[in-house]
């Protein structure tokens, strides 16, 4: 366990919910704030000043837009954490605002520990805590949210999967550990190839666990799926039909959709957001407001789940205008208006208006929404969660190199133990009495 | 310093027990200018080996090196009356590299008590501690048993395995700390009327074999290392010759004769005769022929107990079955076919301070001036509990002078995590120093003990000069000899013979010698022979550690930084007794009880969350305490 109590890193927090919402507050505090904050957002009218509220663009991990948010910072010693920080006010979706925290973690910050901001505005006595029941308070309704949102069933089951890593992981320790620790032992030379099979398969559910975290952020927020492509080619109506009802507003004047439309479904048991986004087409064929609409668009389908790109069926080149338009589901619309000129085995020929192959146009949809194979035992729907694991599985591989360079023992079990202790974070238990408890139980020891 | 009122009766400090931990808790206070009185139960026994004749060992090695850079004797005297020295673990790493030698037992205990009574400060006295003197909730000195008050205003108790103690061998028990000696009795009852919980240990000891009746000749040798490593900074090469140690084994005869008296019903440890629980390390041998019945065999080491002793310890033989087992299966031994025995092994139960009373100077929090050294506090060996008696010592003598405790980081030293481990976790079994309870194992090493300890040291003031300027002096030739690795260039001609012989990749062009040092196929040697001049070989070693983990050592410092601002974050004590609310009562129960002295110590207590722990820091800060 470690707290930053020397303000070392520089942390970020979600400030609101983690619930869909009109705006989402991410915040961002420490010694580097100002050079993440450079590193994230772009400002519309730059140089951004303190204190003042400011447009401009997120970017996430890959310099790629993001958000069109509201960024203020302020400078050391007059922020409420009493260090350099800024907040970012996105659009309220919690699929976006993870994807704003894991964007300023790749710029090198940490994720806050629960309470963790007021505790260094208290730290840089920025806040004078006459009572520390108010950081308590913010505690305690943090971790109640996060017992409620893991869920008692989910921690068994994560807990129950990364229970044969561990045990190799201590197995492969106990093994080396018993021969540093009692070289005069009779224990045999140490056989690291023996373990090789099982770390690998441990390292290799470790990654597979790690999948399972885009589908946990689904399980928790719901799946965004984008309803793609060029004006008037039926998305709304296909919308509305998946839907079941008049949602979206229907018209044949192209562009008629000119901001998203969301729509909460179930769909396999899953939340489902349904996104209609305006048509999109070349630039120079819009308007100006339709141009704002064919951006958000573009945003919508970054951010997708699923893209289900849509061209009329009786559109010229329709096929091939539906592959190059590319997407995850790909379904030529308005099949009631007359065959295609070709077709192919991955398109769906759809009219919504007569409700033909929606049902197979679902279950496509579903199959792209369906959970890894590891999500069946466990999921990690937490971004700690992600972090213990990835860490584990970094460690792990580095324990293989060691063993590959015939590294000191010493130094395997250095990365072993580093793996070990990543998962302790998220069991709570303690590698190390874990593994003399193996090295006595195994090893005949002692004099 | 209450100078004036200083008589036979009275001092400064006073040691109870005249044991490892308690020769180093009185020499510590001494030398620290302390008058100090140490009370042994037998003068002629002060600083005895009462199991096997050895020091050092993995993890003991590196906690006796520590005590040598904080100014302890055990190192000293271990390398001075030593008769085979040995590196443990050469090929497995610098980190669990470890010295070990066979003392001569006699000379070993003979040379510690020559130091305890020669130096300045400490008399030693003969007599039989009974209870302690209590007033006004401190500890005010001792009673003896003949009535007599001995009065201090610090007493570190060092009872090893006295307090309270029973043997036993086959059906017999008898009241006694080692073999021929009394225990402590009284003393128990006094801690525990003064609110002090007591927990209950075993451990055992092998039987001595004549050397004369064991056929040597046949047993394999097993040879010292040469040159000897050595424990201090301070030793030359050892003054006493350097003999081997024969190594046998245990056959199915000897698990039979075993197995049978157990089933017998006559193995104390079996049939409900002895309760206390043993070191799971150390086992008996009828606990190993047990436990591990698929194992036909077990490796004995014959240590001789010295140049002019006829006796030999089978180690591997911890028994407390009776005396004609013993005798049985001895005899199924190869080389032992006619062995006769000079003492028999025999189990001791002792009674131990549950060590989670005590606070980070060993300093036991409801009794304030009284101090817990040793096997007292739950631990076993030599080593253990010399280190523990030293920082004891440390802290009792800094305690009169107002000075704050010594207390050693996890980090820093095997010490730091012997006692940390005490006083926070606990211990129900006898605690033995592994490598591996170290979770910074890679940076305490032996080689690099000056630097870790050297600074520390200067503060303290106990070590003497001389040997502060040779950890001094050491870490400046390492420092030197990393500048001096960089400034060298070296032409390709110069170092490619040596590259080839050692299967490296030529060099293309001219580089340093530091970037030939790191390579991992250049032993030091082949430094050498590129510079054309012989180095300091330990020098070059540690700086050869330094170049080659460099990037696994800046891993763990980087892991550190925050452990060790939460170290450096002090708690005062009041805390404690109102802790902040918000926290769970299992927490503040824990607390209560353990009342950790920084942060860190707060961390580590189970339970202890990171939001609790936030708790703390805010209530820290709330309270105007200083925090970072």
């Amino acid at each position: 366990m470690s707290f930053d109590l020397l303000r070392v890193d520089t942390i970020v927090a979600l400030a609101t919910a983690e619930a869909p919402a009109a705006l989402a507050v991410v915040r961002v505090s420490g010694p580097r704030a100002d050079n993440v904050r450079h590193a994230v957002f772009v400002p519309r009218r730059p140089p951004q000043r303190h204190f003042v509220a400011t447009r401009g663009d997120l970017l996430d991990e890959r310099g790629r837009p993001l958000d069109d948010c509201v960024c203020i910072a302020w400078p050391d010693r007059h922020s409420y954490t009493g260090e350099a920080s800024f907040e970012l006010s996105l659009h309220g979706s919690p699929v976006l605002a993870r994807a704003a925290v894991r964007a300023v973690v790749a710029r090198g910050c940490r994720l806050a520990e629960p309470g963790e901001l007021t505790l260094r505005a208290v730290l840089t006595g920025r806040l004078d805590l006459t009572a520390a029941e108010a950081v308590d308070d913010v505690i305690r309704a943090r971790s109640e949210a996060a017992a409620r949102a893991a869920g008692r069933a989910l921690r068994g089951g994560l807990a129950l999967a990364v229970h044969e890593p561990r045990a190799a992981i201590v197995d492969a320790l106990a093994d080396i550990e018993a021969r540093l620790d009692f070289p005069d032992e009779e224990l045999g030379d140490l056989a690291l190839a023996a373990h090789l099979p099982r770390l690998d398969a441990a390292h290799d559910a470790l990654l597979r666990l790690l999948r399972t975290s885009a589908w946990g952020a689904r399980l928790r927020d719901g799946a965004r799926v984008v309803l793609y492509g060029p004006p008037n080619a039926g998305k709304s109506t296909l919308l509305n039909a998946l839907a079941g009802e008049e949602r979206a507003l229907v018209h044949h004047e192209p562009g008629t959709t000119r901001d998203a439309l969301e729509i909460e479904l179930e769909l396999g048991g899953a939340r489902v957001t349904l996104v209609d986004v305006a048509g999109v087409r070349p630039l120079d064929e819009a308007g100006a407001v339709e141009r704002l609409g064919i951006a958000r668009a573009d945003q919508e389908r970054a951010r997708a789940d699923v893209v289900v790109a849509l061209v009329p069926a009786d559109a010229p080149d329709a096929l091939a205008a539906l592959h190059a338009l590319g997407g995850d589901v790909l379904v030529l619309s308005k099949a009631d208006l007359g065959p295609p000129s070709a077709i192919a085995p991955d398109v769906h020929l759809v009219s919504a208006r007569e409700h033909v192959g929606l049902d197979a146009l679902r279950l496509a949809i579903e199959r792209r929404l369906a959970p890894p194979d590891a999500a069946d035992e466990a999921v990690l729907m937490r971004e700690r969660q992600v972090a213990s694991v990835s860490g584990a599985a970094e460690a792990l591989a580095s324990a293989r190199a060691a063993i590959d360079d015939h590294a000191a023992g010493e130094l395997v079990a250095s990365e072993l133990r580093r793996a070990g202790r990543a998962l302790d974070g998220l069991l709570g238990k303690d590698v190390s009495s874990d593994v003399l408890e193996a090295v006595f139980a195994r090893f005949c020891i002692g004099k | 310093m209450p100078q004036g009122c200083i008589g036979s009766r009275t001092a400064e400090v006073l040691v109870v027990g005249g044991g490892h931990a308690g020769c180093e808790a009185a020499l510590a206070c001494a030398r620290l200018g302390k008058d100090t009185l140490l009370v042994t139960g037998a003068i002629d026994r002060i600083a005895a080996m009462s199991c096997n004749p050895a020091i050092g060992g993995v993890g003991k090695g590196h906690l006796v090196k520590e005590l040598d850079a904080l100014g302890g004797e055990m190192a000293r005297v271990a390398d001075d009356t030593g008769i085979h020295f040995r590196t443990l673990n050469e090929s497995r790493g610098p980190a669990v590299r470890a010295t070990r030698c066979q003392s001569d037992l006699e000379r070993y205990r003979a040379a510690m008590a020559s130091v305890v009574q020669h130096t300045p400060g400490v008399r030693v006295r003969q007599d039989d501690v009974v209870a302690l003197l209590v007033e006004h909730e401190r500890v005010a000195g001792v009673r003896t048993a003949g009535g007599e008050e001995l009065r201090a205003r610090r007493v570190i108790l060092t009872t090893g395995t006295f307090l309270g103690g029973t043997l036993h061998r086959g059906p017999h028990t008898w009241p006694g700390g080692r073999a021929g000696e009394s225990p402590a009795a009284g003393l128990s009852a006094s801690l525990a009327a003064h609110g002090v919980t007591l927990g209950r240990l075993k451990t055992g000891t092998c039987p001595r074999l004549d050397v004369r009746s064991v056929d040597l000749a046949r047993l394999p040798e097993q040879r010292p290392d040469t040159p000897a490593p050595r424990f201090s900074v301070e030793s030359g090469p050892p003054p006493l010759a350097q003999v081997s140690c024969r190594l046998t084994r245990t056959t199915t005869a000897t698990h039979e004769v075993i197995r049978h008296a157990v089933q017998r019903g006559s193995a104390p440890l079996f049939n409900g005769q002895i309760g206390g629980r043993g070191p799971r390390y150390c086992p008996s041998i009828e606990d190993k022929v047990v436990r591990f019945a698929d194992k036909d065999s077990h490796l004995i080491f014959l240590e001789p107990h010295g140049l002019d002793s006829h006796e030999l310890y089978p180690n591997g033989l911890s028994t407390s079955l009776p005396e004609a087992v013993q005798l049985a299966f001895l005899r199924t031994i190869p080389g032992l076919e006619a062995v006769e025995v000079t003492r028999w092994g025999y189990a001791v139960e002792y009674d131990y301070v549950l060590p989670t009373q005590l606070d980070a100077s060993l300093e036991l929090r409801a009794l304030p001036g009284l101090f817990c050294a040793g096997q007292i506090n739950g631990t076993t060996g030599y080593e253990e509990a010399a280190v523990q008696g030293l920082l004891a010592g440390i802290n009792a003598a800094r305690s009169l002078d107002g000075a704050a405790a010594v207390v050693l980081r996890r980090d820093q030293a095997y010490a730091g995590v012997l006692v940390d481990d005490l006083v926070l976790r606990g211990t129900d079994e006898p605690y033995r120093m592994f490598t591996s309870r170290a979770e910074h194992r890679l940076l305490l090493r032996e080689d690099n003990v000056s630097a870790r300890l050297g600074e520390l040291s200067d503060a303290v003031g106990l070590a003497s000069a001389a040997r502060r300027d040779r950890m001094r002096a050491f870490e400046d030739a390492v420092r030197a000899r990393l500048a001096a690795l960089a400034a060298t260039r070296v032409e390709p001609a110069l170092a490619n013979p040596v590259l080839e012989r050692a299967g490296g990749a030529p060099l293309r062009e001219a580089s340093t010698m530091l970037q030939l040092a790191r390579r991992p196929e250049l032993e030091v040697a082949c430094w050498w022979e590129i510079e054309g001049a012989k180095g300091d070989a330990r020098v070059d070693q540690r700086v050869q550690v330094e170049l080659r983990y460099q990037g696994y050592i800046e891993r763990a410092h980087k892991d550190l930084a925050r452990d060790r601002a939460l170290d450096e974050t002090p708690v005062p004590d009041a805390m404690w007794s109102a802790p902040p609310p918000g926290l769970s009562h299992e927490v503040k129960e824990k607390l209560a009880r353990l009342r950790p002295r920084t942060l860190g110590q707060a961390s580590r207590i189970s339970g202890v969350t990171p939001a609790a722990l936030g708790l703390l820091a805010v209530e820290l800060r709330r309270r105007g305490a200083v925090a970072p």
